[in-house]
């Protein structure tokens, strides 16, 4: 408990100082453009012209990438700081038979997940035995899962276990629903994917059987993806490393739009568009 | 698990990747389709192809980089988990609607297409992370693009009845 405090404000002051680079790099290429402004103002030859146009193409478009990343950091930050405070596990332990998760979030639909595990989830979801809502924080009671954190050797299998049968019971089971919201004023659900929001291999468990389950059950919802910022908080210092190694680049193609706002893509830079979810 | 195609020739010549494949079936006109609607963000463009007696050959775009490393690999999962298969899942759900339409016919097999896409999914069936490539900008690329099959879904999950979900279900096949 203690230790993920502490990596959490580590990972927030992360994320300030690059909040404060990025608007470094703002300001530098908003300068240079204004230099660049005046260099061709004054500039005589045409070629020399010529070349500071080029030179003030390339600063505009470089301020217009730190603009971005300037904003898409200091979203997610706040997002990071929503999370934190609207939903941290406050006890995630083993007491008997049980696994008990104490999370600080009463809005966390646990019959929605029963309704998912009865007709999909069973095959790869731990059951919810019980919950109990208090004032400000939920009490979440589930079968306990022996098991180990997936190790290398078994990514592939994720990868493909994930992809050839989690997602597609996600989005039968959204379809069902949609169908079903049809007939009723649940217009929550019309709309929207039901998924798990933080997927990574340490959210899987496999058990000595070769059995494989999906952990971190909280971290279902019901997705407007247009809008909603899946969870960020759980990302590990190596990911995090990844991320920042991989978008510190300039050439990197920054993404445009909400759904693109998800950190996760930024590993990439064809990050996923709205309407594969609609 | 996947298809059992194999393939004679997979390599670059001049500007192009060039795969010959021993399957005259594989229906390049949907891959084509579905990579302008979706694909072409993380696919190679199918730029021609032809079927020679009993083989195919697939002219494609070609895609420098270098295969997925350690660390990459919890971004892949999620960019597939987050974007491709949602992508397919989309695909297949609109071409199922298109193929409702009772005047249209598969061209390979003259019947209703919703005969041949009721029930089924759009997907490439050998998802591994030697099959993605990420170019030198951190652009990822899906590939082994002959991988893309309709699949046998029926009334999908919980009995997932793709044979490969199966495998995986039993036992983790790594």
């Amino acid at each position: 408990m203690k230790a993920s405090l502490f990596t959490e404000t580590e990972e927030q002051k992360k994320k300030v100082k690059e909040v404060k680079e990025a608007k470094e790099k703002v300001q530098f290429y908003t300068n240079e453009v204004k230099r660049l402004e005046e260099a061709y103002a004054n500039a005589i030859s045409q070629v020399d012209k010529q070349q500071i146009a080029r030179d003030k193409e390339s600063a505009e478009v470089y301020a217009e990438k730190w603009t971005l990343r300037a904003e898409m950091l200091s979203r997610w930050n706040s997002e990071f700081h929503r999370r934190r405070e609207s939903s941290p596990t406050l006890l995630n332990e083993k007491q008997g038979n049980y696994w008990i998760k104490i999370i600080e979030n009463t809005n966390w639909d646990a019959e929605e997940y029963r309704q998912y595990y009865d007709a999909f989830g069973h095959e790869f979801l731990p059951k919810l035995i019980d919950y109990e809502i208090f004032e400000s924080y939920m009490e979440l009671k589930m079968e306990y899962i022996e098991g180990d954190s997936p190790q290398l050797v078994h990514h592939g299998a994720i990868l493909r276990y994930l992809s050839y049968k989690i997602i597609p019971t996600l989005y039968e089971w959204s379809r069902l629903r949609k169908i079903e919201a049809k007939h009723s004023f649940d217009l929550i659900k019309r709309d929207k994917i039901y998924m798990h929001d933080d997927l990574k291999f340490n959210n899987f468990l496999i058990t000595k059987n070769d059995k494989l389950y999906l952990m971190d059950i909280n971290a279902f919802f019901w997705h407007d993806f247009d809008n909603d910022h899946p969870r960020i908080e759980h990302r590990t210092e190596k990911e995090d490393s990844g991320w920042h190694a991989w978008h510190s680049h300039p050439d990197y193609h920054f993404p445009r739009g909400k759904w693109h706002s998800h950190p996760d893509y930024l590993f990439l830079s064809n990050p996923p568009t709205g309407y594969c979810l609609k | 698990m996947k298809n059992v195609t194999s393939t004679r020739l997979n390599e670059k010549q001049g500007n192009y990747w060039i795969k010959i494949i021993e399957d005259v079936t594989w229906d390049a006109e949907e891959y084509r389709q579905y990579y302008d609607a979706f694909g072409h963000e993380f696919l190679p463009k199918l730029i021609d192809y032809e079927i020679l007696g009993s083989c195919m050959k697939l002219k494609m775009e070609y895609i420098e980089g270098d295969s997925p490393q350690l660390i990459h690999y919890a971004a892949v999962l999620r960019y597939l988990s987050y974007k491709i298969i949602p992508t397919l899942n989309e695909w297949s759900r609109l071409r199922k609607i298109k193929s409702n339409h009772p005047l249209h016919l598969s061209s390979q097999d003259k019947l209703p297409l919703t005969l041949i896409k009721d029930n089924r999914i759009y997907m490439h069936d050998d998802l591994k992370f030697n099959n993605f490539l990420i170019t030198k900008n951190d652009k990822l690329y899906l590939m082994d693009i002959n991988s893309f099959n309709w699949h046998d879904f029926n009334g999908l999950p919980p009995d997932c009845t793709l044979p490969f979900c199966q495998t995986i279900v039993s036992k983790l096949d790594v």
